[in-house]
């Protein structure tokens, strides 16, 4: 849970932005160290080549021919202030200064180098590394001359530190801002979500809270609302378009039933009687239609959730069974129950019973003398219990399973037979009403009907 | 038998008084709330005919006032409101049936004719008796001619709905509502498979059938064949 949360967080756009923005800061800072680095280490070490030239030029001048340069060497070791000096031959072995080296030293030191201890140099206490010159001399012997750069080098370690320090300040305070931004921004957009879910489940009336700062979630949130009211007018108007039209043909429709009925009453001719008959059926169609369509428009709107109560639903299917197991039997089909004992939910008895009742008749409508029908019931291990209803009869062919579910959606095979064609729609919203679903199967042959339904907690 | 219809439609009042005059009730009309009330709380009616829908007061505040000041008179309401809401709202309220316009003549005789006629639930007796049946409501026991009937639990119900409204003609909707609790049409024929099998089981080797057809209207249940 708390590992969800944070991952979310870290997914967030803005965490990204943030980071983003971080990177680039560490990015800035490590070129202002790169320039401030080198500018300060070419300052000081400009400053020790020029006084490690000028020891080393001294040193040569002194020298009148290659016999001297030994003498010249050790008057200067004699006088040196911190100055370091050293001649080898051209193998390497020192022959005169006041720096020990290694042989393998001498013959990599060419020219402009920086020492330290590890290099095969041996250099006095407190002092790190040492930056001189090394001048090849006309009989083959090789002058160095150095200075004491321990300087350079500790500005060198103490620029680098300053770098990793500030690089890491800048990268935490830019995922810490980061964190703190998305989550700010996060509580906003999952308000944002969690009205959107609510409105998806049926209340159109909900709309999203404005934090009243005028800033860009608040300008989102508020077109978001704009948007909303305008598709509940919309859906508003659609409702009442259908709903006027089943209301106003109903009232017709109603009058026209008393006439049929009063005018059946008073003749006595068996003829007309009939002919009246008929019509009264006719309109009796038409009406329950309509009684049909305003039916899933009270399920949709989703105000029968206020009237939720615990229903057994183990009871209830049971109960169902025995009644259309009578059914079945008048029609010579056999009906048999696998169902389990205890199944509870939360929700409205007449409904769940009118959506079983409906898939239960279709099943028996649909199919021939002979077949049979099985109701079976269990709870799953995610907390919903699973009902289906199948019948070994002949079924709908795999393109046409979900259009069935459809409004007014009657199969070729039985769409002179009589019924509205809006019974599976009415289970289906009915189930929706109950945070469930309806699947269609094929039972080869037949049909399987699947409902999901949340059990009671 | 008096019967007050508060009903502002006058082609609805007209209709009622067709079908429920010749059949032997006096009917007073009020064409609005208020004075229906009135009437309703000064005269003696054996049953308010109440649309839900009414100019001046609504029908279910009417029938709550009623009820408040403790005048019992059974209540059918009329209303073109189909809805689930509708109905237990009008049932909550104090009314004893519900009828969604547009319904049968047939349906409106046999449910005025079975408010009219209940008992109050103490005058009920336990045991209910037609010719040589005899149903006992408490051990669930049905003997015909001395001879046990045993009957699933549907069929009971059934038979016990038929026999407390001996020689009234039930519709199929009344038991439908009743015995199953089904406030739809269903499709199958569940009640007249039942009706079938009770009938099979009452009536097989007696020459009297108890249960009788009425054509387009509903069953009844008694010995008068």
């Amino acid at each position: 849970m708390l590992k969800d949360a944070a991952l979310r967080l870290l997914r967030t756009s803005s965490f990204r932005l943030a980071i983003q923005s971080a990177i680039l800061s560490a990015f800035g800072a490590v070129l202002v160290f790169a320039i401030i680095y080198h500018a300060s280490e070419n300052a000081v070490r400009a400053e020790l080549d020029s006084t490690v030239s000028s020891e080393a030029a001294d040193v040569i001048s002194d020298a009148k021919d290659d016999a001297s340069f030994l003498k010249s060497v050790q008057i200067a070791t004699a006088e040196s202030d911190g100055t370091f000096y050293a001649l080898t031959t051209a193998d390497g072995t020192e022959i005169a200064g006041n720096v020990a080296m290694s042989p393998r030293a001498a013959q990599r030191w060419t020219s402009w180098r920086t020492m330290k201890g590890k290099d095969g140099i041996k250099l006095p206490p407190r002092i790190t590394a040492i930056r001189g010159l090394a001048t090849k001399l006309s009989n083959g012997d090789t002058l160095f001359v150095a200075e004491n750069a321990s300087a350079l080098r500790s500005l060198n370690h103490l620029i680098r530190n300053a770098f990793v320090t500030v690089f890491g300040v800048i990268l935490i305070i830019g995922i810490a801002s980061g964190l703190l931004v998305a989550r700010g921004a996060l509580k906003r957009i999952e308000a944002i979500s969690d009205t959107s879910r609510d409105i998806m489940s049926g209340d159109l009336s909900r709309r999203i809270t404005l934090k009243g700062t005028g800033d860009e979630f608040d300008r989102l949130a508020k077109n978001l609302n704009l948007m909303l009211a305008r598709i509940q007018s919309l859906m508003e108007n659609v409702q009442q378009v259908s709903n006027d039209i089943a209301h106003d043909l109903r009232s017709p429709l109603a009058r026209l039933r008393e006439h049929l009925e009063l005018a059946g009453e008073r003749t006595t001719d068996k003829a007309t009687q009939t002919e009246i008959e008929d019509s009264i059926k006719q309109v009796d169609t038409a009406l329950e239609i309509f009684a049909a369509m305003l039916r899933i428009a009270e399920v949709e709107a989703g105000a029968r959730r206020r009237d939720f109560n615990i229903v057994d639903l183990s009871n209830l299917l049971k109960d169902l069974a025995d009644t259309f197991e009578t059914v079945a039997e008048s029609e010579n089909m056999d009906l048999s129950t696998d169902i389990s004992d205890g199944l509870k939910l939360n929700g409205d008895r007449e409904l769940l019973t009118q959506m079983f009742v409906n898939i239960i008749e279709n099943a028996i409508h649909h199919s021939p003398a002979g077949s049979r029908i099985f109701i079976a019931a269990r709870s799953t291990r995610a907390g919903r219990a699973e009902i289906v209803i199948s019948d070994n009869g002949p079924g709908i062919p795999e393109a046409e399973l979900t259009r069935v579910l459809r409004r007014f959606v009657k199969l070729d095979a039985s769409r002179h037979r009589e019924g509205t064609g809006l019974g599976l729609s009415l289970a289906v919203a009915v189930a929706e009403l109950h945070n469930g679903s309806i699947n269609l199967s094929g039972n080869d042959p037949g049909l399987r009907v699947a409902i999901a339904l949340p059990l009671a907690p | 038998m008096n019967i007050l219809l508060i009903e502002d439609d006058t082609k609805t009042v007209e209709f009622l008084r067709a079908r429920l005059e010749p059949e032997g009730y006096t009917i007073f009309v009020a064409e609005n709330g208020r004075a229906g009330l009135i009437t309703a709380a000064s005269g003696s009616f054996a049953l308010l005919i109440i649309d839900r829908l009414l100019p001046g007061l609504d029908g279910l505040a009417l029938v709550r006032m009623l009820r408040g000041a403790n005048i019992q008179t059974p209540v059918l309401f009329l209303t073109a409101l189909g809805g689930i809401e509708d109905r237990v709202e009008g049932l909550r309220a104090g009314g004893d049936d519900y009828m969604v316009k547009p319904f049968a003549l047939a349906e409106l005789s046999a449910r005025v004719a079975a408010l009219i006629r209940r008992k109050p639930l103490s005058a009920k007796p336990t045991v209910l008796r037609i010719a040589d049946l005899e149903l006992d409501r408490l051990s669930h026991k049905v003997t015909r001619g001395g001879k046990r009937i045993e009957l699933k639990p549907r069929e009971f119900k059934l038979l016990e709905y038929l026999m407390l409204h001996e020689n009234q003609v039930v519709t199929r909707t009344m038991l439908l509502e009743a015995v199953w609790d089904f406030h739809f049409v269903p499709k199958t024929m569940v009640l007249e498979s039942h009706i079938s099998r009770l009938r099979g089981k009452l009536d097989r080797g007696f020459s009297i059938e108890l249960i009788q057809t009425h054509r387009g209207s509903g069953y009844r249940i008694s010995s008068d064949a």
